[in-house]
């Protein structure tokens, strides 16, 4: 009798375990939602060191030689377009994203030293990359929440420097330990990660719209040159590095898929 | 002048708008706080060329046995600053803000540099200030009339002087730097209220770009320098905001 | 007895989510980690780098006051990958640095009633460091260097039951040493600084004592 109330009475209190589960704030099974992306970023792939020792040897040079003409390169700001999907269960968050970036203005500076001929210099570059996100998320109401995680990213960068007369008798970069090629360029794929703080509000029954501030880190192991020397001649060095460091703010329109 | 016409006109077009409480709100914030690393590693041309530091300040930073050096460190700057804040339909912001920096801490030390063959001493000084206005666009998240929590991205006008100094035995350099930049703002913002119209709130910016590079002002020392001025760097501020209508 | 002790204890892990904690004092542990550790690359242009990761634990007190929190504890990384140089024409070979950092970060938070809380603050730490160099000539040099650096911090907090809640932190630190090192055959002086500036990510348990 004693071992029949036991189990009776232990029976009684799993049952209000579950009630009293269930009486915390219901949680949906999961969420899944598809989002397009746009946003910005500055100077991706990080580029602005290298623009500003090209930019200080050009005028260093026109400083120390009347009669040069130059013009620096700006280090651009760029637009950045993706797509993610997102699976929400109730306080953890998957996002598997895609974002690419690219400047719209062309990088470009030009020097012409006294008696020579107008060395145009440009850079041309771009960024995809692939993060996936594990992180936590804060829920306020339906679909409105606040959000952070991390996870690794997966990288297609490009770094393209053209000089149109990069030897000249009177100049040339080489004289600051900068290239002296006619191309450098340098394409690689490799796996970095990022942080992510976000926040979603609800702009219609089944549409969000999100923001999301991404730091990423990474860079890339060292790459061939795919590159032409002062000659015209293909070359296979410098070997380079490509940094994907960088801030991007992204804003979203998310539809949530019912399950 | 023309960025004060631009700046005046976008503050004359908010402050005329009509009032719709329901749909509009106005916010005037004020805050204080710093702002690490300023200035990034200050480098010039004539740490290069003179001093063998190929990256600034972080370069020059050297000790020696035999001679008198202290370390170099980077400038922490104390930031401050104002803002105005409208706000649409409950989760939309618009941020107009003023701010100052200027670095209070580091920047000075002793290293030591090669002078055709002979080590000497050298005595360095670093300066850095900055004025800036952000523009900003971006969410703002209501916790029911708790607390809000913005992100916010946009584009700041950012002016500063930067100047260094580099003294020994039988050299002296001095390079004196203004310039501007249009940098990249990241902007998270939390406020807590305490009523309807009164918050405080922390705020974290993130400012990434520079200036071209700028030719010194400077022309007592005979040298000429070059640098850039580098506005990239995070500030962390905490502050109190007035909301003109309730939450 | 031991059935009324247990079925207390039962009825207790029910309804304790109803008793909400006044969440003033938590003790937390964390994992989490860190990338570029020691930023290799910035130390000389045109050094090319496969950057030194680092794993993190630690352990974080936070204190909370109303709508202010104050955040301290010890983290300590351990070596994940090497930092390498790959250019020919470093003196640097390989890198490896581990460190313990103790941080302060005082902020705002942002309780969210009974489910977690948003929270970002500003801080200082304060890393003792050690490692080691190896050199292009294969000779290796040991370090050990200390620093203080400024950054920030900001997390969530999400309640698991009422005293217990997962967190998720981003941390940024600003910090170097002084120069350690020669790496410079060509002059005398030492040159190589430790640059522990980085960011952070942790992940953790926090349990709320009162």
């Amino acid at each position: 009798m004693m071992k029949i109330c036991w189990k009776t009475w232990l029976l009684l209190c799993a049952a209000a375990a579950v009630v009293c589960a269930g009486a915390r704030p219901a949680f949906a099974i999961g969420e899944l939602s598809v989002g397009i992306n746009m946003g910005a970023t500055y100077d991706p792939n990080n580029l602005e060191g290298d623009i500003a020792e090209y930019n200080m040897a050009m005028e260093q040079y026109r400083n120390a030689n009347d009669g040069t003409t130059a013009k620096q390169m700006s280090v651009p700001y760029a637009p950045v377009f993706g797509f993610n999907f997102r699976y929400q269960f109730n306080f953890f968050l998957i996002r598997m994203g895609c974002h690419y970036t690219s400047p719209v203005q062309s990088i470009k500076g030009s020097i012409t030293p006294p008696g020579g001929v107008k060395n145009t210099i440009k850079i041309k570059t771009y960024q995809n990359s692939y993060p996936v996100t594990l992180g936590l998320l804060v829920p306020l109401n339906k679909k409105t929440n606040f959000f952070i995680g991390a996870g690794p990213t997966l990288h297609q960068a490009s770094v393209t420097i053209t000089q149109s007369e990069p030897v000249q008798g009177a100049f040339s970069f080489q004289n600051y330990g900068l290239s002296k090629d006619r191309r450098d360029s340098y394409t690689a794929t490799f796996v970095g990660y990022h942080i992510m703080l976000g926040a979603e509000v609800p702009v219609h029954e089944r549409f969000t719209m999100s923001v999301e501030w991404i730091h990423q880190e990474g860079r890339s192991h060292t790459i061939k040159n795919d590159g032409l020397d002062s000659t015209g001649a293909v070359i296979t060095t410098p070997k380079h590095t490509i940094s994907v460091q960088g801030d991007f703010l992204i804003f979203g329109l998310n539809y949530y898929i019912s399950l | 002048m023309r960025i004060r016409l631009i700046l005046t006109g976008i503050l004359a077009v908010l402050l005329t708008t009509p009032l719709f409480a329901e749909k509009v709100n106005y916010a005037l914030g004020f805050y204080a706080g710093y702002a690490p690393s300023l200035g990034g590693n200050l480098h010039s041309s004539v740490q290069k060329n003179d001093f063998q530091s190929e990256n600034g300040l972080d370069g020059m930073n050297r000790s020696q046995e035999g001679y008198s050096t202290s370390r170099i460190n980077r400038l922490m700057g104390v930031a401050g600053g104002a803002e105005f804040k409208v706000l649409f339909y409950d989760y939309y912001q618009l941020r107009i803000a003023g701010n100052y920096v200027m670095a209070v801490y580091g920047g000075s030390g002793k290293t030591v540099y090669d002078d055709s063959g002979t080590t000497r001493e050298l005595t360095c000084s670093y300066k850095f200030s900055q004025w800036d206005v952000p523009v900003t666009m971006g969410l703002s998240i209501p916790f029911w009339k708790d607390f809000k929590i913005a992100f916010g991205c946009g584009v700041a006008y950012a002016n500063a002087v930067y100047q260094n100094k580099f003294s020994s035995d039988t050299v002296e350099r001095k390079g004196s730097f203004k310039g501007w930049g249009l940098p990249l703002v990241i902007l998270l913002e939390g406020e807590y209220f305490f009523n309807d119209q009164f918050a405080v709130s922390s705020i974290l910016s993130y400012y990434k770009g520079s200036s071209q590079v700028v030719k010194d002002g400077t022309t007592s020392d005979g040298s000429t320098d070059f640098a850039r001025i580098d506005f990239t760097g995070y500030r962390f501020h905490l502050g109190v905001s007035y909301y003109f209508y309730s939450i | 007895m031991s059935r009324i002790i247990l079925t207390t204890m039962i009825l207790w892990a029910c309804f304790s989510g109803f008793l909400y904690a006044d969440d003033i004092l938590g003790i937390g542990v964390h994992l989490g980690g860190q990338h570029d550790v020691g930023k290799l690359s910035d130390q000389e242009s045109g050094m090319q780098t496969d950057p030194q990761n680092n794993l993190l634990a630690g352990i974080s007190l936070k204190a909370n006051m109303s709508f202010v929190f104050l955040r301290t504890g010890i983290d300590t990384t351990f070596l994940l990958n090497k930092g390498k140089v790959y250019e020919d024409s470093s003196q640097i070979k390989t890198s490896k640095l581990e460190y313990t950092a103790i941080p302060g970060f005082l902020g705002l938070r942002f309780p969210v009633k009974d489910m977690g809380e948003f929270y970002m603050g500003g801080g200082a730490a304060y890393f003792l460091g050690s490692g080691q160099i190896v050199m292009a000539d294969g000779t290796k040099e040991e370090i050990n260097t200390t620093a203080l650096g400024y950054g920030f911090i900001t997390g969530i907090e999400f309640t698991l039951v009422s005293s217990m809640k997962i967190y998720m932190e981003w941390e940024y630190i600003d910090a170097r040493s002084g120069a350690v090192m020669k790496t410079q055959t060509t002059y005398g002086w030492k040159n190589l600084h430790i640059d522990y500036t980085g960011h952070r990510i942790l992940f953790g348990v926090m349990y709320y004592l009162i």
